[in-house]
């Protein structure tokens, strides 16, 4: 009896013991925190910016440095130059009244560019970290080498990038805008993406829809897509026009008026200024300033024939009248004709954008994606001939402009 | 469990993360109808659950195990329940290696998987281990994590373009049918109902309407959700990723707030919401089991699957194996709801109209 009573304590015992390891064990094992990482132990990336090897690595010091910063690879080859640069979380020392740099840039030459940032990690400390990644600067240069997607691919794919990474493409080195110092201090990578940001205010920049995720879905779509163009001389940086692409490959640039004018096709700026001659002093101007903009562009298919029709309604107030003369901003005479003068001017913008794209062959509107939507079976028909009837296309522009206030003073 | 409860709990374990990986699939057919494909898939698959509750309502007092035997001979009748079974573990499977790819991909990735899957099913088998009153509260309080996913997910609503999902009439029918039998992910786990349903009190309403108004729901949640994925990201980039919810969710910013990275909450609100429907195909696995071997306790057949389901889910970690598995699993739950169980049906209501007449005749 007594060795029974013994028997079942042990067993008793036994149990206990084997909870008490499983509880142990599950601790260990799904506590979160045994690969955590600190944030001073990561080194933030903020911008990627993509060179031409051969453009960038011209002088023989240059080489001499390329030579140091690359790796020996049996695959792929020395393309391009990617550099990266990093935010300092410790606070560095300003010397002799100058602002200290708050980031610094590493650089690699190679092909993949995967291969590059993991080689890179021969020049920094810490682990380089993407999620904060503000900006990816490309050359033209280096996108007229083999188009965008062999650049884009690393950073589409890899599960530690953002979607609303913002891209820029700029028509010098990029290297150079990733080692610029903003006049602000704030690291350029924010700087840049603050830049961009304010595309609704800025109807010269074409900033809406173009970061990675959907450049990605444009890719994906095989629909043509811009970039915003960035300039850099002289430490003087200027985000300006657009990059445009058609089967990922770089076209061309369209200029700021072309860039305005694809901006009121889509309707994507929220604040922006339409400047047009005064009707009584050709000389001057007056300012108009937009606060909203309904677009919607329309295919038609009517037999043979394609158009598309472009309704546009735009509100806004009298941002400035420069002439030297006093007008009476309240007369409604005048103000109609300004409303009209305003209308004529979006419209032949717009014509004159419509006609670049078509001349380009390049269609950042998507009238293709547009006709194949609205008019599925009739695209079936003409699909295998849309490259030569996309430019015989005719746009249909209507634009109602309404001036709703005169500004604070007449 | 009253009536509604049982619709609660049987559809409760439809949505999983096992959709995340499969919209994929289904979009590379259905194209941007993928809210079509989900309508047709829901009606589908409530016709299933619906032709299971008839059987099971044939007799209210058995699980599967119990009267298979009895229709189908014991040889055939161990088969149809092994073939039940296999359903069941499918179902655990797809939900473990789907919650454990998410989880590395975006949260841990520093984690080796296998490690991952030992503590979700530790987790999985002590809710099993519990009393069948105490799983019952456990979902009804995990369920409360899809509104807020769902919430979460409408968030995508922001990046909505209308031109991605026109043209809005269908022009390719097959490629949606197509897709109609991958939704298997979105909606297996209403097998379980054959194990549940002698546990539910039959009431003024009817299983089919309670289970109906659960299909309804997640079907309208899936139709939506098609719609507004297919709107923000098109279906071309939907083919493209291997998880498109969460690429959807990744391209979501929210200026002026400070939450970020929204696709990791959307995670953490798909975890509960997966852990129910492996907690309910577990529990049916034991508890089917049980009835069929006569045992008293279905805590003895907890630790006999866990070593099997550990070592499928580390086995498929490769993508034709994987591949494979996701093939195996899909015909085996179709062939289990689509053809086992109208011949089970259709068994018996030939046999009752055999004896009806025999005794017609006497």
């Amino acid at each position: 009896m007594l060795s029974k009573i013994n028997k079942v304590n042990a067993a008793k015992a036994v149990w206990r013991i084997v909870v008490v390891l499983i509880s142990i064990c599950a601790c260990m094992l799904t506590t979160g925190c045994w690969d955590a990482k600190e944030i001073q132990d990561r080194n933030f990336v903020l911008i990627a910016a993509i060179d031409d090897a051969d453009i960038v690595n011209k002088a023989e010091s240059e080489k001499q440095i390329a030579q140091t910063q690359t790796f020996v690879q049996k695959q792929g080859t020395k393309e391009y130059m990617l550099s990266l640069q990093i935010l300092k979380i410790a606070k560095s020392e300003s010397k002799g009244g100058t602002q200290a740099k708050n980031t610094f840039v590493i650089s690699n030459t190679g092909k993949p560019m995967f291969e590059m940032v993991r080689d890179m990690l021969g020049q920094s400390s810490k682990s380089l970290f993407f999620e904060h990644l503000e900006a990816i600067i490309i050359s033209e240069a280096a996108v007229k080498k083999g188009g965008l997607r062999p650049i884009l691919d690393f950073f589409r794919r890899d599960p530690e990038m953002r979607s609303r990474t913002k891209i820029f493409i700029t028509p010098g080195e990029a290297k150079a805008i990733a080692e610029f110092n903003p006049p602000t201090g704030e690291p350029g990578g924010v700087y840049l993406n603050g830049l961009v940001q304010n595309h609704k205010k800025n109807i010269h920049v074409g900033g809406a829809k173009t970061d990675v995720g959907f450049i990605a879905q444009g890719m994906d779509n095989n629909t043509d897509y811009a970039i915003p163009r960035l300039n850099y001389i002289d430490n003087v940086v200027k985000l300006g026009g657009t990059a445009l692409f058609k089967n990922d490959m770089f076209v061309g640039y369209a200029d700021e008026y072309m860039t305005r004018g694809l901006k009121f096709i889509y309707g994507t700026e929220k604040s922006a200024t339409i400047a047009v001659k005064c009707p009584e002093h050709s000389e001057q101007e007056i300012v108009y300033e937009l606060f909203k903009h309904d677009t919607k562009l329309t295919p038609h298919i009517e037999g043979d024939t394609i158009y598309f029709t472009l309704d546009i309604t735009m509100q806004g107030n009298i941002g400035e009248v420069n002439c030297a003369a006093e007008h009476d901003t309240h007369n409604l005479q005048f103000l109609h004709s300004i409303e009209e003068l305003i209308a004529q001017e979006v419209s032949q913008n717009i014509q004159d954008c419509w006609a670049f794209q078509q001349g380009l062959g390049i269609d950042i509107t998507n009238t293709k994606g547009r006709i194949k939507a609205y008019h599925p079976f009739e695209w079936k028909k003409i699909k295998d001939r849309w490259e030569e009837i996309y430019p015989t296309i005719p746009l249909i522009v209507s634009v109602n402009v309404n001036i709703r206030g005169t500004g604070e003073h007449n | 469990m009253s009536s509604w409860q049982f619709g609660l709990v049987v559809t409760s374990g439809l949505l999983t993360a096992r959709l995340l990986s499969t919209t994929s699939y289904i979009v590379s057919f259905s194209e941007q109808f993928l809210w079509l494909s989900s309508a047709l898939a829901g009606v589908l698959f409530y016709l299933a659950a619906y032709l299971m509750l008839r059987l099971g309502q044939q007799f209210p007092e058995e699980t599967i195990g119990e009267y298979v035997p009895r229709l189908f001979g014991k040889m055939f009748g161990s088969g149809v329940f092994l073939v039940f079974i296999t359903v069941l573990f499918i179902n655990i499977i797809n939900c473990t290696v789907a919650l454990t790819k998410l989880t590395l991909v975006f949260l841990l990735d520093q984690t080796p998987q296998a490690v991952l899957i030992i503590v979700l099913l530790l987790a999985v088998a002590y809710c099993v281990m519990q009393d069948f009153g105490t799983i019952l509260r456990v979902i009804q309080i995990l369920v409360l994590a899809l509104p807020l996913l769902y919430i979460f997910y409408s968030l995508i609503w922001l990046n909505f373009e209308t031109l991605n999902i026109l043209p809005l009439w269908p022009d390719h029918f097959i490629g949606i049918l197509q897709g109609v039998m991958y939704h298997i992910s979105y909606y297996a786990g209403y097998e379980s109902l054959l194990v549940l349903l002698p546990m539910a009190k039959r009431g003024e309403v009817s299983f089919a309407r309670t289970v109906g108004w659960g299909f309804l729901i997640v079907t309208l949640i899936y139709v939506f959700g098609g719609l507004v994925l297919v709107g923000s990201i098109s279906a071309k980039t939907i083919a493209s990723v291997p998880q498109p919810v969460v690429y959807g969710m990744k391209s979501i910013e929210l200026p002026g707030t400070f939450i970020e990275r929204l696709e990791n909450y959307m995670i953490m609100f798909f975890i509960p919401v997966t852990y129910i429907s492996m907690v309910l195909s577990y529990f049916s696995l034991t508890e089917g089991c049980r009835k069929y071997l006569h045992y008293n306790d279905h805590r003895t057949f907890i630790p006999v699957f866990l070593p099997l389901i550990f070592f499928v889910s580390i086995f498929i970690d490769t993508p034709e194996r994987y591949d494979v598995f996701r093939y195996f699993g899909m015909y085996v739950i179709l062939f289990f709801s689509f053809v086992i169980i109208p011949i089970l049906l259709f068994l018996v209501w030939w046999k009752k109209g055999r004896r009806k007449n025999a005794k017609q005749n006497k």
